[in-house]
Protein backbone atom coordinates (compact mmCIF):
# COMPACT_ATOMS: atom_id res chain seq x y z
CA UNK A 1 0.00 0.00 0.00
CA UNK A 2 2.62 2.19 0.05
CA UNK A 3 2.69 5.04 -1.80
CA UNK A 4 5.84 4.83 -4.55
CA UNK A 5 4.48 8.27 -6.29
CA UNK A 6 7.14 10.68 -5.84
CA UNK A 7 5.58 13.42 -7.66
CA UNK A 8 3.01 15.89 -6.77
CA UNK A 9 2.44 16.91 -3.36
CA UNK A 10 4.33 13.87 -2.32
CA UNK A 11 7.66 14.82 -3.13
CA UNK A 12 7.83 17.17 0.14
CA UNK A 13 5.46 15.42 2.27
CA UNK A 14 7.17 14.75 5.40
CA UNK A 15 4.86 12.05 6.28
CA UNK A 16 5.73 10.36 2.64
CA UNK A 17 7.63 7.77 4.31
CA UNK A 18 4.72 6.66 6.48
CA UNK A 19 2.02 7.63 4.32
CA UNK A 20 -0.49 4.11 4.47
CA UNK A 21 -3.18 5.59 1.71
CA UNK A 22 -3.23 3.60 -1.43
CA UNK A 23 -1.69 4.53 -4.48
CA UNK A 24 -2.30 2.32 -7.60
CA UNK A 25 -1.88 4.98 -10.45
CA UNK A 26 1.25 6.76 -11.32
CA UNK A 27 -0.97 10.46 -11.63
CA UNK A 28 0.68 12.88 -9.20
CA UNK A 29 -1.27 13.92 -6.09
CA UNK A 30 -2.66 17.36 -6.10
CA UNK A 31 -4.84 17.31 -3.30
CA UNK A 32 -4.23 15.92 0.16
CA UNK A 33 -5.69 16.54 3.53
CA UNK A 34 -3.02 15.37 5.33
CA UNK A 35 -0.21 16.96 3.18
CA UNK A 36 2.48 18.26 5.88
CA UNK A 37 6.08 19.86 5.31
CA UNK A 38 8.92 20.08 7.81
CA UNK A 39 9.40 23.88 9.80
CA UNK A 40 6.73 25.70 7.68
CA UNK A 41 7.98 28.78 9.87
CA UNK A 42 4.67 30.55 8.12
CA UNK A 43 2.46 27.69 9.33
CA UNK A 44 3.85 28.18 13.23
CA UNK A 45 2.93 31.87 12.67
CA UNK A 46 -0.41 31.27 11.88
CA UNK A 47 -1.08 28.94 14.56
CA UNK A 48 -0.16 31.55 17.39
CA UNK A 49 -2.07 34.13 15.30
CA UNK A 50 -5.07 31.53 15.62
CA UNK A 51 -4.63 29.68 18.93
CA UNK A 52 -2.95 32.49 20.83
CA UNK A 53 0.03 31.51 23.54
CA UNK A 54 -0.06 28.60 25.76
CA UNK A 55 -1.36 28.91 29.33
CA UNK A 56 1.93 27.77 31.26
CA UNK A 57 4.29 29.79 29.04
CA UNK A 58 5.11 31.98 31.91
CA UNK A 59 1.80 34.97 30.99
CA UNK A 60 1.60 37.14 33.68
CA UNK A 61 -1.28 39.92 34.99
CA UNK A 62 -4.74 39.10 34.38
CA UNK A 63 -4.07 36.87 31.53
CA UNK A 64 -2.40 34.00 33.34
CA UNK A 65 -6.37 33.09 34.03
CA UNK A 66 -8.71 34.63 31.74
CA UNK A 67 -10.78 32.64 29.57
CA UNK A 68 -10.03 34.70 26.43
CA UNK A 69 -6.71 34.18 26.14
CA UNK A 70 -6.36 31.37 23.71
CA UNK A 71 -8.03 34.17 21.69
CA UNK A 72 -6.20 37.36 22.43
CA UNK A 73 -4.32 39.17 19.64
CA UNK A 74 -3.03 41.30 22.34
CA UNK A 75 -1.34 39.31 25.56
CA UNK A 76 2.53 38.88 25.43
CA UNK A 77 4.99 37.22 27.31
CA UNK A 78 6.78 39.81 29.51
CA UNK A 79 4.17 42.48 29.69
CA UNK A 80 1.68 41.44 32.63
CA UNK A 81 -2.01 43.33 31.78
CA UNK A 82 -3.71 44.27 34.62
CA UNK A 83 -6.41 46.07 33.45
CA UNK A 84 -8.55 44.86 30.48
CA UNK A 85 -12.51 44.96 29.48
CA UNK A 86 -11.83 42.15 28.13
CA UNK A 87 -10.78 40.21 31.14
CA UNK A 88 -12.99 36.79 31.84
CA UNK B 1 -17.60 8.16 -31.95
CA UNK B 2 -18.00 10.78 -28.82
CA UNK B 3 -14.60 12.73 -27.94
CA UNK B 4 -14.91 11.60 -24.58
CA UNK B 5 -15.24 8.50 -25.66
CA UNK B 6 -12.13 8.34 -27.96
CA UNK B 7 -10.50 9.57 -25.29
CA UNK B 8 -11.01 6.72 -22.52
CA UNK B 9 -9.92 4.54 -25.62
CA UNK B 10 -6.42 5.34 -25.49
CA UNK B 11 -4.23 2.45 -24.12
CA UNK B 12 -2.68 1.70 -20.62
CA UNK B 13 0.44 3.43 -21.49
CA UNK B 14 -0.93 6.65 -23.35
CA UNK B 15 -2.78 6.75 -20.08
CA UNK B 16 0.20 6.70 -18.13
CA UNK B 17 1.62 10.26 -19.76
CA UNK B 18 -1.83 12.30 -19.26
CA UNK B 19 -1.83 15.12 -18.25
CA UNK B 20 -3.56 16.23 -15.24
CA UNK B 21 -5.17 19.15 -17.45
CA UNK B 22 -5.79 16.50 -19.60
CA UNK B 23 -8.19 14.75 -17.29
CA UNK B 24 -9.84 17.60 -16.76
CA UNK B 25 -10.66 18.17 -19.54
CA UNK B 26 -11.38 14.25 -20.53
CA UNK B 27 -14.21 14.93 -18.02
CA UNK B 28 -15.23 17.92 -19.32
CA UNK B 29 -16.12 16.49 -22.66
CA UNK B 30 -17.65 13.69 -21.12
CA UNK B 31 -20.30 15.87 -19.46
CA UNK B 32 -19.94 17.95 -22.75
CA UNK B 33 -21.01 14.85 -25.19
CA UNK B 34 -23.88 13.79 -22.92
CA UNK B 35 -25.40 17.89 -23.17
CA UNK B 36 -24.93 17.93 -26.33
CA UNK B 37 -22.70 21.28 -26.04
CA UNK B 38 -22.48 23.42 -28.65
CA UNK B 39 -19.39 23.24 -30.69
CA UNK B 40 -17.92 26.57 -30.32
CA UNK B 41 -19.24 26.76 -26.58
CA UNK B 42 -16.75 23.49 -25.88
CA UNK B 43 -13.68 25.30 -28.16
CA UNK B 44 -14.30 28.62 -25.88
CA UNK B 45 -14.25 26.39 -22.43
CA UNK B 46 -11.63 23.99 -23.68
CA UNK B 47 -9.30 26.82 -23.13
CA UNK B 48 -8.01 28.93 -20.63
CA UNK B 49 -8.59 32.88 -20.88
CA UNK B 50 -4.95 34.01 -19.76
CA UNK B 51 -2.21 32.54 -18.29
CA UNK B 52 0.57 34.49 -16.26
CA UNK B 53 4.39 33.86 -15.92
CA UNK B 54 6.24 35.77 -13.84
CA UNK B 55 9.96 35.52 -12.98
CA UNK B 56 10.96 37.86 -9.75
CA UNK B 57 14.04 38.42 -7.92
CA UNK B 58 13.92 38.13 -4.06
CA UNK B 59 16.43 39.04 -1.45
CA UNK B 60 17.22 36.44 0.42
CA UNK B 61 18.69 36.10 4.38
CA UNK B 62 21.86 35.72 2.98
CA UNK B 63 22.05 38.61 0.52
CA UNK B 64 21.96 36.70 -2.20
CA UNK B 65 19.57 37.00 -4.45
CA UNK B 66 17.03 34.25 -5.72
CA UNK B 67 14.90 34.29 -9.13
CA UNK B 68 11.64 32.58 -8.56
CA UNK B 69 8.92 31.78 -10.93
CA UNK B 70 5.11 32.13 -10.23
CA UNK B 71 1.66 31.15 -11.93
CA UNK B 72 -1.42 32.77 -12.47
CA UNK B 73 -3.93 30.93 -14.82
CA UNK B 74 -7.20 32.34 -15.68
CA UNK B 75 -9.45 29.72 -16.54
CA UNK B 76 -13.15 31.72 -17.15
CA UNK B 77 -14.70 34.77 -15.84
CA UNK B 78 -18.56 35.27 -17.61
CA UNK B 79 -19.82 33.83 -14.03
CA UNK B 80 -17.59 36.56 -11.98
CA UNK B 81 -14.35 37.37 -11.27
CA UNK B 82 -11.50 34.58 -11.05
CA UNK B 83 -11.61 32.90 -8.29
CA UNK B 84 -9.14 30.45 -7.00
CA UNK B 85 -6.16 29.14 -4.45
CA UNK B 86 -2.34 29.67 -4.69
CA UNK B 87 -0.09 27.06 -4.12
CA UNK B 88 3.67 27.07 -2.96
CA UNK B 89 5.47 24.01 -4.02
CA UNK B 90 8.51 22.11 -5.99
CA UNK B 91 5.97 20.50 -8.29
CA UNK B 92 3.77 23.47 -9.69
CA UNK B 93 3.53 23.70 -12.71
CA UNK B 94 1.36 25.20 -16.16
CA UNK B 95 -0.09 21.91 -16.71
CA UNK B 96 -1.24 22.06 -13.34
CA UNK B 97 -2.07 25.33 -12.56
CA UNK B 98 -4.13 24.93 -15.87
CA UNK B 99 -5.99 21.79 -14.26
CA UNK B 100 -6.59 23.50 -11.25
CA UNK B 101 -8.37 26.47 -12.66
CA UNK B 102 -10.60 25.09 -14.63
CA UNK B 103 -11.86 22.87 -11.70
CA UNK B 104 -12.46 25.92 -10.40
CA UNK B 105 -14.85 27.66 -13.05
CA UNK B 106 -16.87 24.15 -12.80
CA UNK B 107 -16.69 24.37 -8.48
CA UNK B 108 -18.10 28.24 -8.73
CA UNK B 109 -20.48 27.66 -11.13
CA UNK B 110 -21.99 24.54 -9.89
CA UNK B 111 -22.55 26.32 -6.36
CA UNK B 112 -23.90 29.01 -7.90
CA UNK B 113 -21.62 31.61 -7.28
CA UNK B 114 -20.94 34.41 -9.08
CA UNK B 115 -16.76 33.15 -9.58
CA UNK B 116 -15.24 32.30 -12.44
CA UNK B 117 -11.90 30.31 -12.32
CA UNK B 118 -8.58 30.43 -11.90
CA UNK B 119 -5.00 29.11 -9.77
CA UNK B 120 -1.83 30.39 -8.97
CA UNK B 121 1.40 29.15 -7.50
CA UNK B 122 5.40 29.60 -6.97
CA UNK B 123 7.68 26.95 -7.47
CA UNK B 124 9.09 26.84 -4.00
CA UNK B 125 9.24 24.76 -1.17
CA UNK B 126 8.54 26.84 1.45
CA UNK B 127 10.38 24.77 4.18
CA UNK B 128 13.50 25.61 2.44
CA UNK B 129 13.31 29.23 3.76
CA UNK B 130 12.79 31.75 6.74
CA UNK B 131 9.72 33.57 7.38
CA UNK B 132 11.16 36.29 6.42
CA UNK B 133 12.11 34.91 2.81
CA UNK B 134 8.67 33.67 2.57
CA UNK B 135 7.06 37.33 3.50
CA UNK B 136 9.25 39.01 0.97
CA UNK B 137 8.70 36.00 -1.63
CA UNK B 138 4.77 36.31 -1.21
CA UNK B 139 5.02 40.57 -1.80
CA UNK B 140 7.01 40.19 -4.26
CA UNK B 141 4.97 37.86 -6.09
CA UNK B 142 1.80 39.81 -5.62
CA UNK B 143 3.77 42.75 -6.82
CA UNK B 144 4.70 40.73 -9.45
CA UNK B 145 0.73 39.55 -10.87
CA UNK B 146 0.10 43.73 -10.15
CA UNK B 147 -3.18 44.60 -11.55
CA UNK B 148 -3.96 40.82 -12.67
CA UNK B 149 -5.19 40.53 -9.16
CA UNK B 150 -8.33 43.09 -7.84
CA UNK B 151 -11.24 42.73 -5.70
CA UNK B 152 -13.66 42.39 -8.51
CA UNK B 153 -11.14 40.97 -11.10
CA UNK B 154 -9.03 38.01 -9.85
CA UNK B 155 -9.40 36.68 -5.97
CA UNK B 156 -6.45 34.38 -5.02
CA UNK B 157 -6.94 32.23 -1.20
CA UNK B 158 -5.05 29.95 0.19
CA UNK B 159 -3.94 26.61 -1.53
CA UNK B 160 -1.33 24.08 -0.34
CA UNK B 161 1.65 25.26 1.90
CA UNK B 162 0.02 28.77 1.57
CA UNK B 163 -2.45 30.54 4.85
CA UNK B 164 -3.87 33.33 6.10
CA UNK B 165 -0.94 34.99 7.42
CA UNK B 166 0.01 34.50 3.44
CA UNK B 167 -2.91 36.20 2.43
CA UNK B 168 -2.46 38.80 4.92
CA UNK B 169 0.94 39.76 3.48
CA UNK B 170 -0.40 39.96 -0.35
CA UNK B 171 -3.36 41.86 0.82
CA UNK B 172 -1.41 44.60 2.43
CA UNK B 173 1.24 44.72 -0.55
CA UNK B 174 -1.81 44.92 -3.19
CA UNK B 175 -3.07 47.81 -0.98
CA UNK B 176 -0.10 49.39 -1.19
CA UNK B 177 0.21 49.55 -5.04
CA UNK B 178 -3.62 51.05 -5.06
CA UNK B 179 -4.33 54.51 -4.04
CA UNK B 180 -4.32 55.27 -0.56
CA UNK B 181 -8.33 56.77 -0.75
CA UNK B 182 -9.21 53.33 -2.15
CA UNK B 183 -7.75 51.04 0.00
CA UNK B 184 -10.68 50.19 2.17
CA UNK B 185 -12.29 49.08 -0.67
CA UNK B 186 -10.31 46.56 -1.70
CA UNK B 187 -10.02 44.30 1.30
CA UNK B 188 -11.58 41.67 -0.53
CA UNK B 189 -8.74 41.49 -3.06
CA UNK B 190 -7.82 37.95 -1.20
CA UNK B 191 -10.03 35.22 0.68
CA UNK B 192 -9.19 33.40 3.36
CA UNK B 193 -7.50 36.37 6.04
CA UNK B 194 -6.98 36.04 9.51
CA UNK B 195 -10.30 37.05 10.89
CA UNK B 196 -8.86 40.09 12.60
CA UNK B 197 -7.49 41.20 8.64
CA UNK B 198 -11.22 40.64 7.88
CA UNK B 199 -11.65 36.76 7.25
CA UNK B 200 -15.03 34.96 7.57
CA UNK B 201 -16.19 33.56 10.73
CA UNK B 202 -17.22 29.69 9.79
CA UNK B 203 -14.18 29.61 7.17
CA UNK B 204 -12.16 26.37 9.56
CA UNK B 205 -15.04 23.82 9.25
CA UNK B 206 -16.71 25.78 5.90
CA UNK B 207 -16.09 22.47 4.27
CA UNK B 208 -16.88 19.84 6.79
CA UNK B 209 -19.80 21.59 7.45
CA UNK B 210 -21.21 21.33 3.87
CA UNK B 211 -20.15 17.50 3.57
CA UNK B 212 -22.92 17.61 6.29
CA UNK B 213 -25.79 19.38 4.78
CA UNK B 214 -25.25 16.92 1.84
CA UNK B 215 -25.28 13.72 3.60
CA UNK B 216 -28.22 15.78 5.56
CA UNK B 217 -30.45 15.97 2.08
CA UNK B 218 -29.43 12.56 0.57
CA UNK B 219 -30.86 11.35 3.76
CA UNK B 220 -34.06 13.44 3.23
CA UNK B 221 -34.27 12.13 -0.32
CA UNK B 222 -33.67 8.44 0.71
CA UNK B 223 -36.37 8.55 4.11
CA UNK B 224 -32.86 7.52 5.70
CA UNK B 225 -32.48 7.99 9.54
CA UNK B 226 -29.41 10.38 10.10
CA UNK B 227 -29.71 9.44 13.32
CA UNK B 228 -28.83 5.37 12.87
CA UNK B 229 -26.59 5.51 10.42
CA UNK B 230 -22.89 4.56 10.65
CA UNK B 231 -19.97 5.94 9.02
CA UNK B 232 -16.61 5.56 8.02
CA UNK B 233 -14.03 7.86 6.90
CA UNK B 234 -10.89 7.78 5.27
CA UNK B 235 -8.57 11.37 6.58
CA UNK B 236 -8.88 13.15 9.72
CA UNK B 237 -7.39 16.32 8.61
CA UNK B 238 -9.88 19.63 9.00
CA UNK B 239 -12.29 17.71 6.81
CA UNK B 240 -12.60 14.13 8.20
CA UNK B 241 -12.45 15.63 11.44
CA UNK B 242 -15.24 18.61 11.14
CA UNK B 243 -17.63 15.88 9.02
CA UNK B 244 -17.19 13.77 11.53
CA UNK B 245 -17.54 16.19 14.55
CA UNK B 246 -20.79 17.72 12.97
CA UNK B 247 -22.18 14.34 11.77
CA UNK B 248 -22.31 13.56 16.01
CA UNK B 249 -24.77 15.59 17.34
CA UNK B 250 -27.35 13.93 14.22
CA UNK B 251 -26.74 10.35 16.27
CA UNK B 252 -24.75 9.07 13.48
CA UNK B 253 -22.21 6.68 14.46
CA UNK B 254 -18.07 6.78 13.37
CA UNK B 255 -16.93 3.15 13.07
CA UNK B 256 -13.48 3.18 11.21
CA UNK B 257 -11.18 6.24 10.42
CA UNK B 258 -8.10 5.03 7.74
CA UNK B 259 -5.34 8.04 8.24
CA UNK B 260 -1.84 8.74 7.32
CA UNK B 261 -0.44 6.64 9.79
CA UNK B 262 -3.56 3.75 9.87
CA UNK B 263 -7.21 2.68 10.53
CA UNK B 264 -8.80 1.90 13.78
CA UNK B 265 -12.25 0.24 13.94
CA UNK B 266 -14.51 0.39 16.97
CA UNK B 267 -18.09 -1.35 16.19
CA UNK B 268 -19.70 0.67 19.21
CA UNK B 269 -18.56 3.98 17.62
CA UNK B 270 -15.75 6.52 18.39
CA UNK B 271 -16.26 9.50 19.63
CA UNK B 272 -15.26 12.33 16.95
CA UNK B 273 -14.46 14.77 19.41
CA UNK B 274 -12.47 12.77 21.56
CA UNK B 275 -10.22 11.55 18.27
CA UNK B 276 -9.10 14.95 17.26
CA UNK B 277 -8.35 16.00 19.96
CA UNK B 278 -5.94 12.69 20.20
CA UNK B 279 -5.04 13.27 16.18
CA UNK B 280 -4.01 16.87 17.27
CA UNK B 281 -1.20 15.59 19.97
CA UNK B 282 -0.60 12.46 17.78
CA UNK B 283 -0.47 13.17 14.62
CA UNK B 284 -2.87 10.47 13.86
CA UNK B 285 -5.31 8.04 14.85
CA UNK B 286 -2.55 5.12 15.07
CA UNK B 287 -2.42 3.82 19.11
CA UNK B 288 -6.29 5.64 19.72
CA UNK B 289 -6.93 3.45 22.78
CA UNK B 290 -10.52 3.50 22.34
CA UNK B 291 -10.52 1.61 19.27
CA UNK B 292 -8.71 -1.58 17.26
CA UNK B 293 -6.04 -1.21 14.67
CA UNK B 294 -7.49 -2.69 11.72
CA UNK B 295 -5.52 -3.80 8.16
CA UNK B 296 -5.95 -1.10 5.83
CA UNK B 297 -7.20 -3.48 3.17
CA UNK B 298 -9.81 -4.50 5.62
CA UNK B 299 -11.14 -0.55 5.95
CA UNK B 300 -13.03 -0.79 2.45
CA UNK B 301 -14.72 -4.12 3.35
CA UNK B 302 -16.27 -2.27 6.62
CA UNK B 303 -20.14 -2.40 6.23
CA UNK B 304 -21.38 0.70 6.93
CA UNK B 305 -23.75 3.24 5.58
CA UNK B 306 -21.79 5.82 4.24
CA UNK B 307 -18.41 6.26 3.37
CA UNK B 308 -16.23 10.01 3.68
CA UNK B 309 -13.46 9.98 1.57
CA UNK B 310 -11.56 12.71 3.09
CA UNK B 311 -8.28 12.54 2.47
CA UNK B 312 -6.84 12.64 -0.95
CA UNK B 313 -6.96 11.43 -5.04
CA UNK B 314 -6.96 8.06 -6.64
CA UNK B 315 -8.29 6.22 -3.72
CA UNK B 316 -11.78 4.14 -4.48
CA UNK B 317 -10.53 2.67 -7.42
CA UNK B 318 -11.03 -0.63 -9.33
CA UNK B 319 -9.62 -2.83 -6.71
CA UNK B 320 -11.21 -0.65 -3.97
CA UNK B 321 -14.71 -0.04 -5.66
CA UNK B 322 -16.18 -3.80 -5.33
CA UNK B 323 -15.26 -4.45 -1.76
CA UNK B 324 -17.32 -1.09 -0.07
CA UNK B 325 -20.30 -2.26 1.54
CA UNK B 326 -21.80 1.43 1.79
CA UNK B 327 -25.40 3.26 0.81
CA UNK B 328 -23.37 6.08 0.03
CA UNK B 329 -20.12 8.39 -0.65
CA UNK B 330 -19.55 11.68 0.45
CA UNK B 331 -16.59 13.13 -1.06
CA UNK B 332 -14.82 15.49 1.38
CA UNK B 333 -11.30 15.26 -0.83
CA UNK B 334 -11.00 16.30 -4.15
CA UNK B 335 -11.09 13.91 -6.72
CA UNK B 336 -10.90 10.44 -4.63
CA UNK B 337 -12.27 8.40 -7.15
CA UNK B 338 -10.94 7.32 -10.32
CA UNK B 339 -13.17 7.36 -13.66
CA UNK B 340 -12.80 2.83 -13.39
CA UNK B 341 -14.05 3.10 -10.01
CA UNK B 342 -16.73 5.25 -10.61
CA UNK B 343 -18.11 3.12 -13.32
CA UNK B 344 -18.08 0.54 -10.37
CA UNK B 345 -19.96 2.40 -7.87
CA UNK B 346 -22.25 3.43 -10.82
CA UNK B 347 -23.28 -0.68 -11.87
CA UNK B 348 -23.77 -1.32 -8.05
CA UNK B 349 -25.62 1.32 -7.45
CA UNK B 350 -23.80 3.31 -4.50
CA UNK B 351 -25.19 6.80 -4.23
CA UNK B 352 -22.18 9.42 -4.55
CA UNK B 353 -22.00 12.70 -3.88
CA UNK B 354 -19.10 14.18 -5.70
CA UNK B 355 -16.53 15.91 -4.76
CA UNK B 356 -17.19 19.54 -6.89
CA UNK B 357 -20.64 19.85 -4.71
CA UNK B 358 -20.02 17.83 -1.67
CA UNK B 359 -16.56 19.70 -0.60
CA UNK B 360 -17.86 23.45 -2.17
CA UNK B 361 -18.39 24.46 1.14
CA UNK B 362 -15.06 26.34 1.54
CA UNK B 363 -15.35 28.02 -1.81
CA UNK B 364 -18.88 29.32 -0.99
CA UNK B 365 -17.67 31.15 2.24
CA UNK B 366 -15.11 32.26 0.77
CA UNK B 367 -17.66 33.98 -0.61
CA UNK B 368 -18.92 35.03 2.00
CA UNK B 369 -15.68 36.39 3.13
CA UNK B 370 -15.46 38.62 -0.14
CA UNK B 371 -19.16 39.82 0.07
CA UNK B 372 -18.46 40.68 4.10
CA UNK B 373 -15.31 42.77 3.11
CA UNK B 374 -17.41 44.09 0.17
CA UNK B 375 -20.24 45.67 2.22
CA UNK B 376 -17.98 46.51 5.13
CA UNK B 377 -20.04 43.84 7.51
CA UNK B 378 -18.97 41.32 10.03
CA UNK B 379 -21.54 38.03 9.99
CA UNK B 380 -22.17 36.06 12.73
CA UNK B 381 -21.60 32.48 12.51
CA UNK B 382 -25.20 31.43 12.65
CA UNK B 383 -25.80 33.61 9.41
CA UNK B 384 -22.59 31.87 7.61
CA UNK B 385 -23.60 28.68 8.23
CA UNK B 386 -27.38 29.27 7.38
CA UNK B 387 -26.40 31.15 4.26
CA UNK B 388 -23.96 28.01 3.40
CA UNK B 389 -26.98 25.83 4.08
CA UNK B 390 -29.08 27.91 1.30
CA UNK B 391 -26.34 27.52 -1.16
CA UNK B 392 -25.33 24.08 -1.11
CA UNK B 393 -28.57 22.10 -1.02
CA UNK B 394 -30.08 24.00 -4.20
CA UNK B 395 -27.07 22.85 -5.70
CA UNK B 396 -27.09 19.10 -4.39
CA UNK B 397 -31.31 18.86 -5.98
CA UNK B 398 -29.50 21.00 -9.03
CA UNK B 399 -27.44 18.05 -9.26
CA UNK B 400 -29.90 14.96 -8.33
CA UNK B 401 -32.21 16.27 -10.57
CA UNK B 402 -30.16 17.13 -13.70
CA UNK B 403 -28.74 13.06 -13.16
CA UNK B 404 -32.18 11.74 -13.67
CA UNK B 405 -32.84 13.97 -16.33
CA UNK B 406 -29.82 12.66 -18.33
CA UNK B 407 -30.31 9.35 -16.66
CA UNK B 408 -26.17 10.10 -15.72
CA UNK B 409 -24.29 9.42 -12.51
CA UNK B 410 -23.35 12.25 -10.27
CA UNK B 411 -20.82 13.45 -11.00
CA UNK B 412 -21.23 14.17 -14.86
CA UNK B 413 -24.39 15.62 -13.69
CA UNK B 414 -22.65 18.19 -11.66
CA UNK B 415 -20.59 19.23 -14.56
CA UNK B 416 -23.33 19.30 -16.86
CA UNK B 417 -25.38 21.30 -14.38
CA UNK B 418 -21.94 23.57 -14.07
CA UNK B 419 -21.12 24.06 -18.17
CA UNK B 420 -25.27 24.71 -18.69
CA UNK B 421 -24.79 27.49 -16.50
CA UNK B 422 -22.16 29.09 -18.31
CA UNK B 423 -23.84 27.98 -21.70
CA UNK B 424 -26.31 29.96 -20.77
CA UNK B 425 -24.63 32.92 -19.60
CA UNK B 426 -22.52 33.05 -23.53
CA UNK B 427 -25.77 32.71 -24.82
CA UNK B 428 -27.15 35.41 -23.17
CA UNK B 429 -23.79 38.09 -24.13
CA UNK B 430 -22.89 36.51 -27.45
CA UNK B 431 -19.38 36.71 -28.43
CA UNK B 432 -17.79 40.08 -29.02
CA UNK B 433 -17.29 41.31 -31.90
Amino acid sequence: MKRENKKGLCETCIRKDECTYLNTNSEPVLFCEEFATGCNPVRETVDTISRGPDYDEGYEGLCKNCDNRKMCTVCKKGSPVWQCEEYA
Amino acid sequence: MARAEKELKKDEKEQRRRTVYDSVRMQFNKAADLMNLDENLRKILSQTQNEIVVHFPVKMDNGQIEMFTGYRVQHNNVLGPYKGGLRFHPNVDIDEVRALATWMTWKSAIADIPFGGAKGGIQIDPSKYSMGELERISRRFAFALGNNIGPEYDIPAPDVNTNAQIMAWILDTYLSMVPANERQRCIHVVTGKPIESGGSLGREKATGQGVVYCIEEWARDKNFDLSKATYIVQGFGNVGSWTSKLLKPKGAKLLAVHDVTGAIYNENGIDPDELAEYVKKNKGVKGYPKATPIDLEKFFEIEADIFIPAALENQITEETAPKLKVKLIAEGANGPTTPEGDIILYKRGIDLIPDILCNSGGVIVSYFEWLQNKRSEYWELEEVDCKLKKKIIPAYRRVRDTAREFNTDRRTAAYIVAIRRLEKVYQERGIFP
